[in-house]
């Protein structure tokens, strides 16, 4: 037969099939990346490929006549159905967990074994099972679920207050003052509702890695910070905003509703983490080739473990005895809208004196 | 006159239970947390508390009712657990940590009204 370096049919062989010559099988399962051991009709292995060699720290000659318990039995930490999965003679999955290489943590595995047959449907007796790593799947569900139950969570808060209080109002007398705080009370901690909801579908967005579609427009932004200080100041929540904006002529290239949305939230936090009011200060600066806006506030700061888990979901530095919690989701979306633009956020802060939270974005159009 | 003391992180839901309970047979008070809940289990030897389990701090609900459960002069004291955790599991280790009751939020104020006054009757 001619041994050519390609793949193609042996034009000797009339066969109504393509045959490939066994140096190319072999090197086809030498490249196959999962770990694959054939086993004979008494479980012992008769091929097992490199992956496999990898995978079970063993070389495969040394696999050879081993049983299949044997080899699994040397690493692995459970195994399920292996019995099972012998003697049914169809295609069978079953888990499997090893300890990584460097022994401290858990690879876990799907296995799926398949007997071996002819293309005519005759079992030959073998088995060949294939490992494949899912460790990385398994950790993405475990993070999923665990999200789901968090977000969950922090939805109850906020409905309880709706459901409470439309309850009482519904079954009791209340004086009208009372009947209208009940019903300012649930009505803040729908809207409050919303923005959970809105911000976890961000999240979502930016963890499946969809991420968002920034419509950018060259966006004076000193106008847009403006803006956001006005609606601000329209709250009088007791704060006093000084503005001082160098080089106002200044634009940029941004999703202006986005960086809105940033600017929102960083003077939320502000306004949230100085409950004694007090002066929120918004300055900025241009750079070299970008611009940079400070938010200071001198509220009750962080300390540094807080400050570590800034960007954490759902982390709040003081979940306590504040009308409107937030919800812990912003500064993860703050960051993420920040560096989509390929800008740059800092946060320096001192527990009992106060934060400065920095954002830098790149002045010039996107080429 | 029963004194009931109300525990729980958030603003909104203490408000919320002491509007529900506000009668003539009740005197409420507060806590934030579960050090001060325990400094006034102390101070006010309150009937009935109607416990929040997650709060910040080293001591959640479940710790402050364990303390409670194991000092004898508290033996008559009610707990009604109020928590967003509603699994079976929570519930379970809820009741064989004392509680008298377990209440999952969002509720109904008329429901814990009805459950407080028969702890109280008890």
């Amino acid at each position: 037969m001619k041994k050519d370096k390609h793949l193609k049919p042996s034009p000797e062989r009339p066969s109504s099939s393509h045959r490939l010559c066994r140096d190319h099988l072999e090197s086809i399962l030498a490249s196959v990346a999962d770990a694959l051991v054939v086993t004979d009709r008494n479980d012992r292995i008769i091929l097992g490929n490199k992956a496999a060699e990898d995978l079970f720290a063993t070389d495969s000659r040394d696999m050879i006549s081993m049983s299949l318990q044997e080899l699994l039995a040397k690493h692995a930490l459970s195994i399920i159905d292996l019995d099972k999965m012998k003697h049914s003679g169809r295609t069978q999955r079953f888990d499997m967990e090893l300890p990584t290489e460097d022994q401290r943590g858990i690879r876990m595995l799907q296995g799926i074994s398949s007997p071996v047959c002819s293309p005519a449907g005759d079992s030959l007796g073998c088995t060949v099972l294939l490992f494949h790593d899912i460790t990385y799947e398994r950790e993405l569900d475990r993070l999923k679920t665990e999200f789901v139950s968090m977000a969950a969570h922090e939805l109850r808060t906020p409905l309880t207050t709706i459901r409470g209080f439309s309850e009482l109002l519904l079954e009791r007398s209340f004086s009208r003052a009372e009947q209208k705080k009940f019903l300012f009370y649930i009505n803040q901690q729908a809207e409050h509702l919303t923005q959970i909801i809105n911000d976890l579908l961000d999240i979502s967005r930016i963890e499946s890695g969809q991420g968002f579609v920034l419509s950018r427009s060259e966006t004076a932004i000193s106008l847009l910070v403006q803006e956001v200080i006005t609606v601000f100041q329209e709250q009088e929540s007791g704060h006093s905003y000084a503005l001082q904006l160098q080089d106002t002529a200044t634009t940029l290239d941004i999703d202006k509703d986005k960086i809105r949305q940033v600017l929102e939230n960083i003077l939320s936090n502000a306004v949230k983490y100085s409950p004694d009011g007090g002066r929120i200060l918004v300055e900025g600066n241009a750079a070299e080739h970008s611009y940079v806006l400070a938010i200071s506030d001198k509220g009750i700061g962080m300390t540094p473990d807080q400050m570590a888990h800034i960007y954490d979901k759902f982390y709040r530095a003081d979940n306590s005895d504040t009308a409107i919690g937030g919800t812990g989701l912003g500064m993860g979306i703050a960051r993420y809208i920040i560096e989509a633009h390929e800008g740059a956020i800092d946060v320096q802060s001192q527990y009992g004196v106060g934060t400065t939270v920095s954002i830098t974005l790149p002045t010039g159009k996107k080429e | 006159m029963k004194k009931i003391l109300i525990v729980d992180d958030h603003w909104e839901v203490r408000y919320l239970v002491k509007v529900s309970l506000r009668s003539e047979s009740y005197l409420l008070s507060s806590a934030v947390n579960g050090l001060e809940a325990w400094r006034m289990i102390n101070e006010e030897h309150p009937h009935l508390i109607i416990l929040d389990i997650m709060m910040p701090g080293i001591i959640d609900g479940l710790a402050v009712l364990k303390r409670l459960r194991s000092a004898p002069e508290f033996k008559n004291c009610k707990v009604v657990l109020l928590s967003g955790k509603g699994q079976q599991a929570d519930l379970a280790s809820g009741f064989s940590a004392g509680a008298d009751a377990y209440v999952v939020k969002p509720f109904s104020p008329r429901e814990l009204v009805a459950k407080v006054a028969e702890l109280l009757v008890e």
